[in-house]
């Protein structure tokens, strides 16, 4: 805690530096404000400002707040955003500072497209950041889904870099790493499991996604806690206009957005809903046992907005979704919640500061009904609470400043299972709760050393302990317990560590760049996930005495190139990562319900390099993009596949993906993707063994051979029927739009999972079957809004 | 529980899954040696117990594996050593009068095959203990119709004071019906430590089955086994390792630990105490 108290002193003691010369009257004077949407009053992230005559601009944070320090004078400064009709403004600056918050009107359809797209668009060019990927939410409405649901999470799957653990999972590996290295933050609070029906589909809903960011590598400092990436994902703050709404009817599900103002320019909500009805035909099955069972998922997000004023804005967000499947004979349940407030203060114009506090709780249950015997159920899940405060100091127009701190607290159940009802013979176990506190304090500035070269560095300091009544283990190799300690509370365990974070992009010409940087990452908390894809019954772990932070750097150096007038913009990137104290678990390890779950663990490390090239292409009516990346993912653990390096169960050296959409007419639209992947790496039996009439696999090194590689094409088309416009609803305009999907076009049969099955007739023959889970799959979604 | 959350995972998966041969590359198993598989499952009962070896072979050899013949198999332990005799290839069977004793410890020996091809014979070891079990006070058999199955229900006192691993096997009219390794039911004491066992579903004859198939007036014996750890990790691994894997659920593939010493080898000595109980079906009660 001295650490963090001497920290922030001298970041106070900085800012007061800046804030003497405020006083003084010396400094310049500021142009600042929020870039909205004019139809609806969203904060705009990323919108550029630029000042003509002086070539230099800033963007708005994620927040849509922008400052730039100018000298008196006349500018002309020009607001562009991405689908959005720039706009210049004449501003005049004397001797005070100007406040001028802009609205952006959306692109109309009827607008000539070269006229709209903003000229200046390279931010790409201009950033001081790489390894990075933006998506909107209407990106990601155009590519064609699984069973018609629109998914965030298998959008990013189609990103350089991004790889896909299995089909149909919404889980995703970041440059070989592990599905727990991304750190998934909705409204800043964590999201420990992003997915529904096992996987298949992501939490969350694309009709509330404002904005979301994933990090691959050069994560800014302000984020800690995972080696991987930060996929940052805000809900929409909803309409201050007008009142509005947006849902759709699919064949598994539907939804519905409902967003208004409660008070004009001031107070705004949204609310949205999904839910599966797949369950409610159940009850038509000729079998019993498909009767009586239950299998839906739902979800919920609730978002209020409060602009108090100029200098202070409210935001209280929500999410809650459960996953319930029954039958006759077992049950499971499992979903997380969410819960942010957020205060956003302005300072100064010059210093935006916001504070968040954040909850999140992940749930899972499983058991058998009431009554009998057998009869128990078992439940475990996470609490976190978190307390962060962000800071930007906009120090003059080639120097910001960020910096922050945060703390959080862990709570973990691993899992308590206990006999249900008067008749259960069972007893009860329960694996005692795990507490811990993750703290991190951060400093980062972006400073423009020139017109043509920036440089962007950070530190953040992370600390962590573990804490609370609790008795610690030793183990031998054998999970035996060789010695204990018992902690009658308080702190008794603790890490620290420096991270440096560093960038620098050297602008080759308007239109070309290269980038490089270095991150060092931290992670105190993992999953104890033995299989390919991970359940929801997964469980989280913490740093401890006997399990090290694992420790992760990546270097990176990009080569950014826009052509046809930044219409056509490609990358080139190369990565170099190693992780120290990597974790993997024991040949056939116990993870549920066990005590001794650290004794399962095996320690290492891992190195992963990788290439990624990436085409985007956004021209008049057709846009889209192409991937390809080349990647190596190894580790290394003692006591693990004799110590021999192997392959990281991710590892794809090839991937390729093509996203295409075409508006083939005004009101018809194509989309199409196409994927192509090496298969991942797989351990196939190299004889067998007959032990009481079963053949049993005998395997040599771990991750040696590969399924075989992947490919699939998916097309999307969609009809927009003419608006129809209400006289009841004041004018209202009521817009609709059928979307046929067509998952697995050429309905290839790709290898989910592979098992070497004993012939029911011949038994001594034993053949390898594939499972493939999805053929050709057409979904029609009716959506709506209005 | 593991075996329970597969159920609902595949139960949900079925829906959408579909299964097909698929050919792999035809080296696998190339320059892998050939393996000595022990098969040495020994219990309390007095009866002729048998030890099986034979050859591993290769995934694409659809022949039976080769027995291995002419070996030397001796079980020695509680002050004792017994020879066994090869009554059929790759088959070696105890004296009638020999059973193993809870509490003591038992040694295989096994020699005379040439495990590494050099040209002389190898030695291959394993040792196991017998462990206590729950004494069955009774056993009932219940039917569900939806299910059609019959679950077959112990009643016993679980020994609370120590850590017992259980495999239950069930028996029809005296005829084995759970005689392959899948058949098996294996459990450990973490959710009955100490608990009275009344009722628990230990076993399921499932009606689709020929030999199972339960009619009135038939015997059903249920047999609770009490297994050392290193043998019930074996033949839930085994289990594990030979059943479905899924992505969703199943972790890497990795070879079964088991408790043979020698090189080239794989298999397991297993001593076990066993207590039975039967009952007689006499349709299900209203």
């Amino acid at each position: 805690m001295y650490r963090i108290i001497i920290f922030f002193s001298l970041i106070f003691a900085i800012q007061s530096v800046f804030a003497d010369s405020e006083d003084t009257g010396e400094r310049k004077p500021i142009l600042s404000g929020y870039i909205t949407d004019a139809e609806n009053g969203e904060a705009l992230i990323g919108a550029t400002v630029y000042v003509k005559e002086l070539g230099i601009g800033s963007v708005t944070n994620v927040y849509g707040f922008y400052s730039i320090s100018l000298s008196p004078g006349k500018y002309t400064v020009k607001y562009t955003y991405i689908g959005f009709q720039p706009e210049e403004v004449e501003v005049t600056i004397k001797d005070k500072d100007v406040s001028k918050n802009i609205e952006l009107l959306p692109v109309m359809q009827t607008i000539d497209e070269v006229v709209v797209t903003g000229e200046k668009d390279n931010a790409n060019i201009l950033r001081n950041e790489m390894s990075v990927e933006k998506l909107g939410s209407d990106d990601i409405r155009k590519i064609p889904a699984l069973m018609g649901e629109v998914d965030v999470i298998k959008a990013l799957q189609l990103l350089p870099g991004v790889q896909s653990p299995s089909e149909g999972s919404s889980g995703f590996s970041v440059r070989g790493g592990n599905l727990d290295q991304n750190l998934v933050l909705l409204d800043e609070a964590n999201v420990y499991n992003a997915s529904h029906l096992l996987g298949f589909f992501s939490v969350f809903n694309n009709d509330v996604v404002k904005d979301l960011t994933l990090y691959k590598g050069d994560i800014p400092a302000r984020y800690g806690g995972r080696l991987s990436s930060v996929l940052d994902i805000y809900m929409r703050e909803g309409n201050t206009k007008e009142f509005s709404g947006v849902g759709g009817l699919g064949i598994i599900s539907s939804r519905l957005t409902l967003e208004g103002p409660l008070w004009k320019d001031k107070i705004s909500f949204v609310a949205a809903g999904r839910r599966t009805y797949a369950d409610l035909f159940l009850p038509l099955s000729k079998q019993e046992e498909v009767r009586n069972s239950t299998l839906y998922f739902y979800d919920l997000n609730l978002k209020i907005n409060y602009r108090v004023n100029d200098n202070n804005r409210i935001f209280l967000s929500g999410y809650f979704g459960r996953d319930v499947f029954g039958s006759e004979f077992a049950k499971m349940g499992y979903g997380n919640g969410t819960a942010t407030a957020r205060w956003n203060h302005l300072f100064s114009k010059k210093l935006f500061s916001n504070l968040s506090l954040t909850y999140s709780n992940y749930y899972y249950s499983l058991g058998t009904p009431p009554g009998e015997a057998n009869s128990f159920l078992w439940e475990a899940g996470l609490n976190d609470l978190a307390l962060k405060y962000d800071f930007t100091y906009f120090a003059t127009p080639d120097l910001t400043i960020n910096y922050g701190i945060e703390s959080m607290v862990h709570v973990f159940n691993p899992g308590h299972a206990r006999g249900t009802g008067d008749n259960s013979a069972m007893g009860s176990i329960k694996v005692p709760t795990n507490r811990s506190i993750e703290n991190g304090a951060y400093i980062g500035i972006e400073y423009d050393l020139s017109p043509l070269v920036s440089l962007k560095a950070g530190l953040r300091n992370a600390t962590f302990a573990n804490f609370g009544h609790e008795t610690t283990y030793t183990y031998d190799l054998e999970t035996n317990i060789i010695d204990s300690a018992e902690h009658g509370g308080g702190i008794y365990n603790h890490y620290m560590q420096w991270e440096p974070r560093m960038g620098l992009n050297v602008k080759l010409d308007e239109f070309t760049s290269v980038k490089a940087s270095y991150a060092r990452t931290t992670q105190f908390i993992q999953m104890a996930r033995n299989s390919a894809a991970g359940t929801p019954l997964d469980v989280w772990f913490s740093a401890s005495p006997n399990i090290k932070p694992q420790i992760g750097d990546q270097v990176a150096v990009g080569l950014f190139r826009n052509l046809f007038k930044n219409k056509l913009k490609a990358s080139a990137e190369v990565y170099y990562k190693w992780m120290d104290n990597a974790i993997d678990f024991k040949d056939d390890a116990v993870l549920l319900l066990n005590k001794d779950l650290e004794g399962e663990l095996r320690f290492g490390k891992a190195t992963a390099y990788g290439a990624e090239l990436m085409v985007k292409y956004q021209f008049e009516k057709i846009n889209g993009w192409v991937s390809y990346t080349y990647s190596n993912t190894e580790l290394e653990m003692e006591h693990l596949n004799e110590g021999k390096p192997y392959l990281a169960p991710y590892d794809k050296p090839h991937d390729v993906s093509v996203v295409f959409n075409y508006n083939v007419l005004d009101r018809l639209t194509i989309g199409a993707t196409w994927v192509y992947s090496s298969g991942l790496p797989g351990t196939f039996p190299q004889g067998m063994a007959d032990f009481m009439g079963t053949y049993i696999p005998i395997y040599s090194g771990r991750n040696e051979q590969r399924y075989p590689n992947y490919h699939r094409m998916d097309l999307a088309l969609t009809w927009e029927n003419k608006p129809k416009v209400s006289k009841r609803f004041n004018s209202r305009k009521f817009e609709s739009s059928w979307n046929l999907s067509i998952y697995n076009v050429y309905n290839r049969h790709n290898t989910w999972a592979i098992n070497f099955v004993q012939d029911e007739n011949d038994p001594n023959q034993v053949y390898a079957e594939k499972t493939y889970l999805f053929g050709i799959l057409p979904t029609v979604t009716y959506n709506f809004n209005f | 529980m593991k075996n329970i959350l597969l159920i609902i995972i595949t139960y949900s998966l079925l829906a959408v899954s579909c299964t097909e041969r698929m050919d792999l590359d035809n080296d696998l198993g190339d320059g892998f040696p050939k393996l000595a598989v022990v098969e040495a499952l020994i219990s309390t009962d007095t009866m002729e117990h048998v030890v099986k070896l034979s050859w591993s072979k290769r995934l694409d050899n659809a022949e039976a594996p080769p027995k291995i013949t002419g070996a030397d198999v001796k079980i020695s332990g509680n002050g004792s050593e017994v020879q066994l005799s090869e009554k059929e290839p790759g088959h070696y069977y105890t004296p009638a009068d020999f059973a193993v004793e809870v509490g003591q410890g038992y040694y295989l020996t096994i020699e005379g095959i040439d495990l590494d091809e050099d040209g002389t014979p190898d030695l291959i070891t394993a040792y196991d203990s017998v462990q206590n079990t729950a004494p069955l006070d009774s056993v009932v058999v219940e039917y569900i119709e939806s299910w059609e199955a019959w679950p077959v229900k112990p009643y016993a006192q679980e020994p609370g004071n120590e850590e017992n691993f259980y495999m239950f096997r069930c028996y029809k009219n005296g005829n084995m019906v759970s005689d392959t390794l899948s058949e098996l039911v294996l459990t450990d004491d973490v959710l009955i430590n100490g608990s009275y066992i009344s009722g628990l579903d230990a076993y399921y004859l499932q009606a689709e089955y020929q030999d199972e198939y339960v009619h009135i007036g038939d015997t059903v014996t249920l047999e609770i086994c009490g297994l050392s750890k290193q043998g019930y990790d074996f033949l839930i691994q085994a289990q594990i390792e030979s059943g479905y894997s899924t992505p969703l659920f199943s972790g890497p593939p990795s070879n079964v630990e088991h408790n043979m010493e020698g090189v080239n080898v794989f298999g397991a000595f297993i001593t076990f105490s066993s207590h039975k109980a039967s009952t007689i079906w006499e349709g299900q009660k209203q």
